[in-house]
C-alpha cells in the first residue's frame, strides 16, 4: 500500500488511470450497469445489484411503513453521493487533504398531482434540484471552487438528471409457477 | 384493518387520494437528502428516518460497503416503475401476484468521470427496462397499465426530462461538522409521499 490521501491509495488511484489510458477499450464494460427490483407486497420493493441489496418504502401517511427512503428520495441520495465521490476524487488526484464534506439536495418535484391522475399540467418527476456542498480542506476557496466545478461537469448522476434520457420500458406477462 | 389488496389497505388509498383532490396545495412538492463524506470514495446518505451506505470502491479487493451512486439511480428508476405499476393497478383493483422490473443502464462515456477527454457525457444515455407480472388481468389491460405507469413515474420523468440542477459550494470549518446526521429533526416530516 502506497501513499493514502483522504482514505484511497494514491498509487493505486494512479495505476487505475495509467490502465485506462493505456487501454480505453478495457473499461467499456464500465458503462454498463444492472439492476433488479422485486415487489415485496403494498408499496414495498427489494433492488438487488450485485451482491448487494436496499428496500425501497412510503412514507407512513401514505399507505407505506416507512421502512426505507421511496424512490425518489434514493435518486436525490444518489446525486450527492456521486458528487462527492466526484470531489474526492478530483481533490486526491490534485493531491489536496479533505478534512470533512458534506452535501445538502433538495429536489423539486413539477406536479406530483400528474402521477395520482389529478392533474394533466407539467410533468411528477423532479424540476430543479439544489445541491449545497461544504467543505473543510486545506486549499483556497478558487482551488476548491474550480475542483467542484470539475465535478458537476463530470459527474454520471449529475449528468443523467440533466440530460434527458432514453427509457425503453417493456412488460412481459409472467405466469405463476 | 379494511380490504386490502395487493398489501395496500384500500381505504387508507382512497382516503389519501380524496385529501390530495379537495387539498392539492398540501402535497409537499418538495425531498431532502443529505450526503456525509466518510473515507475514500464511500458515504452516507441521509433521508428522513432513514440512511444508507454508498461504496463508489468496486475494486478487487471486495471490500466495498456499498453499491455505487449509479446503481442507487438504476434501483430507484427500477422501484419507481414497479411500486407505480402495483399502484395504478391497486386503484383499479387488479390483484398482482408477482412483480419484477429487471434493468440495464448504459453510460455513454464513464472515462469522463475520470478526467479522460473523449465523446459523450459520463450520464446514463438509455435505459431498458423491463418489466415481468403475474397478475389478474389480460395482456391489453396489464401493457395499458404499464404505458399509464411509465408516463407518469417520477423518477421515469425526472430521468428522460432535462432537470435544473442548482450546485453551490462553501467552505466551512471544523466546528460546522460537529453535529451529526442522525440527531437531526427531519425539516420533511412525513408528508407528500407517494410510492416514487
Amino acid at each position: 500500500m502506497g501513499l493514502v490521501l483522504n482514505g484511497l491509495d494514491v498509487e493505486q488511484l494512479q495505476q487505475l488511470s495509467a490502465q485506462v489510458q493505456a487501454n480505453p477499450e478495457a473499461a467499456r464494460s464500465l458503462n454498463r450497469w444492472t439492476a433488479r427490483v422485486r415487489w415485496l407486497g403494498g408499496f414495498k420493493g427489494r433492488a438487488y445489484i450485485r451482491n448487494h441489496s436496499f428496500v425501497v418504502d412510503e412514507p407512513a401517511d401514505l399507505v407505506g411503513q416507512d421502512e426505507a427512503p421511496n424512490a425518489v428520495e434514493y435518486v436525490l441520495g444518489a446525486l450527492g453521493a456521486c458528487l462527492t465521490v466526484g470531489f474526492v476524487l478530483n481533490a486526491t488526484k490534485r493531491g489536496i487533504p479533505l478534512r470533512n464534506l458534506e452535501i445538502a439536495l433538495e429536489g423539486e418535484i413539477d406536479n406530483i398531482l400528474t402521477f395520482l391522475g389529478l392533474s394533466q399540467e407539467g410533468h411528477p418527476g423532479y424540476r430543479e434540484i439544489i445541491v449545497k456542498a461544504y467543505v473543510d480542506a486545506d486549499a483556497d476557496e478558487e482551488t476548491l471552487r474550480a475542483i467542484w466545478e470539475e465535478t458537476v461537469v463530470t459527474s454520471p448522476v449529475g449528468n443523467t438528471l440533466a440530460r434527458p434520457v432514453t427509457l425503453r420500458p417493456e412488460l412481459r406477462r409472467a405466469t405463476a409457477a | 384493518m379494511s380490504a386490502s389488496l395487493n398489501g395496500v389497505d384500500l381505504e387508507a388509498l382512497q382516503q389519501m387520494l380524496e385529501e390530495v383532490r379537495a387539498r392539492p396545495e398540501a402535497v409537499q412538492p418538495r425531498r431532502w437528502a443529505r450526503f456525509r463524506w466518510e473515507e475514500g470514495l464511500r458515504g452516507r446518505v441521509y433521508i428522513r428516518n432513514q440512511s444508507f451506505t454508498v461504496d463508489e470502491s468496486v475494486d478487487r479487493s471486495g471490500r466495498e460497503a456499498g453499491l455505487s451512486a449509479l446503481e442507487y439511480a438504476l434501483g430507484a428508476l427500477g422501484a419507481c416503475l414497479g411500486l407505480g405499476f402495483v399502484f395504478h393497478a391497486t386503484r383499479r383493483g387488479i390483484a398482482v401476484r408477482n412483480l419484477e422490473v429487471a434493468l440495464e443502464g448504459r453510460i455513454e462515456n464513464l472515462l469522463r468521470f475520470l478526467g479522460f477527454e473523449g465523446e459523450g457525457h459520463p450520464g446514463y444515455g438509455e435505459v431498458i427496462a423491463k418489466a415481468y407480472v403475474d397478475a389478474d388481468a389480460d395482456e391489453e389491460t396489464l401493457q395499458a397499465l404499464w404505458e399509464e405507469t411509465v408516463a407518469t413515474s417520477p423518477v421515469g420523468n425526472t430521468f428522460t426530462r432535462p432537470v435544473a440542477l442548482r450546485t453551490e459550494i462553501a467552505t466551512v470549518s471544523g466546528w460546522w461538522f460537529r453535529y451529526s446526521p442522525e440527531a437531526e429533526e427531519s425539516a420533511s416530516g412525513s408528508r407528500g409521499g407517494m410510492p416514487c
